[in-house]
């Protein structure tokens, strides 16, 4: 028999209402873990993969779509460029590297990127089998496109036209897989890799069209900090456009931010509506509860003891209401990824901690400490004897 | 065991509770008589330390059992679990097998995991007993332990008070109207309405 014996056992002689003070706390912590798991895997994510490119250039148009489509292959591209203008550009002073990214097709869904070894280089990939393409038509396999499609070293498979799944098939132009990547938690798990030359082929039969050829963007490194602030302006006053992934990323968190904060301020608003709970629960329970307060005090508690076993139970109640909170959040999290990850979108999962989580659980404690605090007190200072002599 | 002097307790401008000199020694028995009003209950709280007098000086020896008269066993816990609460609050070590002892000297053995709403009033009356005793008491007070009983259920309360008083020498004081435990009692304390 202690304070956490006594506790529980009042909670477990009201099972509904304990049940609803727990449901109601565990869906605003769930709602706020949900929340924090995603904006934290998404930010890391997408920092990850756009981490050493400081500018895409490619057709003109809406820069966070370029970003999208270039780096993070989440949107349609905003058009293609002529190659001509795009080799110039790389040969710029104020260019480290750049590379070439050639799209238009897909595979199941997984984006075929026609680009060159530099961009497997770039996210430090390494051949789980097989080798890297060398010749047109031959394609290697980022993690996750081969862990989805199946496809092995060998196999043989015709890109569809288009970004998403029913564009036509390219029957005629069948790639070869030669290679497959090692996962690398990054951008390049998803895709299929081939040489631009590859896309070419499948696009003009081997004829450029309108006798120039063209490609989609470009991924390029500064060779200085003094880059940044000439080269966009430089490509934005040619026929390109520049965009910069660090900064439409933040300019997408920024428009997304608000819906987050609003859900995040649900989340709390549920958090606050279970300490209110718990605070009418424990008023009530005072009134019910007076007789076995003046029994205890008669039987020798401190009016310290008597405070301790309210707040025990709020504690109680509250780190239950957090933890069933949290396991839910990670659970929605994981469905809500197996979703993702089917749909080929930004990979999330319920399978990993942020460091917010422990603040989330102080938070879950703190109202629960704060809405038992007056009725702590309130039965602390109850008066024994009119309660016994009253019966 | 206890000593009261020059004790006087008010309600306000109302005095409750008027006694000159009242002490008792160990392993005496006592019994307070008055009607209701006369300030039984007052004197019971007063030597339980649960209320301090408006005026007087009040010595008594601990630990105190006390039987209250609606008996107040708390409804969330099993029996044994009652009677472990008693050390517990009272911060001593906590002994089922002391509580094992006890329900066995109360014949209550076999209801140990019962909840009290499962028990009759005799059994619920044995129980308030037994958590009265668990922490060895020098002083027992039990608040009307008759009231609403036949003659043969008022013997078996009050021969269980005195037995389980004896058991721990304890001095017991029992407050009543009920006229009934009159002979029994070869001191008493008799309070005016």
């Amino acid at each position: 028999m202690n304070l956490p014996g006594i506790s529980l056992a009042y909670l477990r002689a009201k099972p509904l209402a304990t049940a609803l003070n727990l449901l109601l706390l565990a869906l605003g912590i769930a709602t706020i873990t949900v929340l924090m798991l995603a904006t934290q895997q998404i930010e890391e994510r997408m920092g990850r993969d756009a981490r050493g490119i400081d500018l895409v250039a490619g057709a003109k148009g809406s820069p966070m779509q370029l970003v999208l489509s270039a780096v993070f292959h989440l949107d349609a591209p905003t058009g293609n460029i002529p190659l001509d203008e795009a080799t110039a550009l790389a040969k710029h002073r104020l260019v480290k590297r750049a590379i070439p990214l050639a799209l238009g097709d897909s595979y199941r869904s997984f984006r075929i990127v026609g680009t060159n070894h530099d961009y497997v280089a770039h996210y430090g990939a390494r051949l789980a089998d097989g080798s890297l393409w060398a010749e047109p038509m031959e394609a290697v396999l980022g993690a996750e496109a081969a862990r989805v499609s199946g496809l092995r070293v060998g196999a043989k498979f015709a890109g569809a036209h288009g970004l998403g799944a029913g564009g036509e098939e390219h029957e005629e132009e069948p790639y070869q897989v030669v290679g497959v990547l090692a996962p690398t938690g990054t951008v390049i798990d998803r895709v299929v890799l081939t040489s631009v030359e590859s896309v070419w082929e499948v696009h003009e039969h081997g004829k450029p069209a309108g006798g120039t050829r063209e490609i989609t963007a470009l991924l390029i490194q500064y060779a200085s900090p003094l880059a940044a602030a000439t080269l966009p302006r430089t490509v934005n006053a040619g026929a390109l456009q520049a965009a910069s992934p660090a900064y439409e990323s933040a300019r997408l968190f920024r428009m997304i931010g608000v819906g987050v904060e609003v859900l995040r301020a649900f989340g709390l608003v549920l958090v606050l509506a279970a300490g209110l709970s718990v605070f009418i629960a424990l008023t009530n329970a005072l009134e019910e509860r007076r007789y076995d307060l003046a029994v205890m005090r008669m039987l020798g508690a401190s009016r310290l003891k008597l405070m301790g076993l309210l707040l025990v139970e709020a504690l109680a109640l509250s780190a239950a209401g957090a933890l069933i909170g949290l396991a839910l959040g990670h659970l929605l999290m994981e469905v809500l990824g197996a979703a993702l990850r089917a749909a080929q979108q930004v990979p999330v999962t319920g399978r990993t901690f942020v460091a917010g989580e422990w603040w989330l659980l102080a938070l879950a404690l703190g109202v629960g400490v704060l809405a038992a605090l007056l009725p702590a007190w309130r039965a602390s200072r109850a008066e024994v004897a009119p309660v016994l002599a009253e019966g | 065991m206890f000593s009261l002097k020059a004790v006087r307790h008010r309600y306000g401008a109302r005095e409750v509770l008027r006694l000159e000199r009242f002490e008792a020694s160990q392993g005496e028995k006592w019994l307070v008589l008055g009607p209701s009003g006369s300030g039984k209950s007052t004197l019971l709280h007063i030597l339980a330390g649960l209320l301090r007098p408006t005026e007087g000086s009040v010595e008594v020896a601990r630990p105190i059992g006390i039987v209250p008269q609606k008996l107040h066993l708390i409804p969330s816990l099993d029996v044994e679990q009652n009677l472990l609460l008693a050390q517990y609050l009272a911060g001593a070590k906590q002994e089922p097998a002391r509580a094992a002892q006890v329900l066995a000297g109360v014949a209550l053995a076999d209801r140990a995991h019962a909840r009290p709403h499962q028990l009759s009033h005799g059994q619920a009356q044995r129980v308030a007993v037994a958590r009265a005793v668990m922490n060895r008491p020098r002083l027992l007070i039990a608040d009307e332990p008759t009231s609403n009983l036949d003659d043969v259920h008022c013997a078996a309360a009050l021969d269980l008070l005195e037995a389980q008083a004896a058991e721990c020498g304890a001095t017991l004081v029992v407050a009543t109207h009920d006229a009934r435990a009159k002979p029994r009692f070869e001191r008493r304390l008799e309070l005016g309405a």
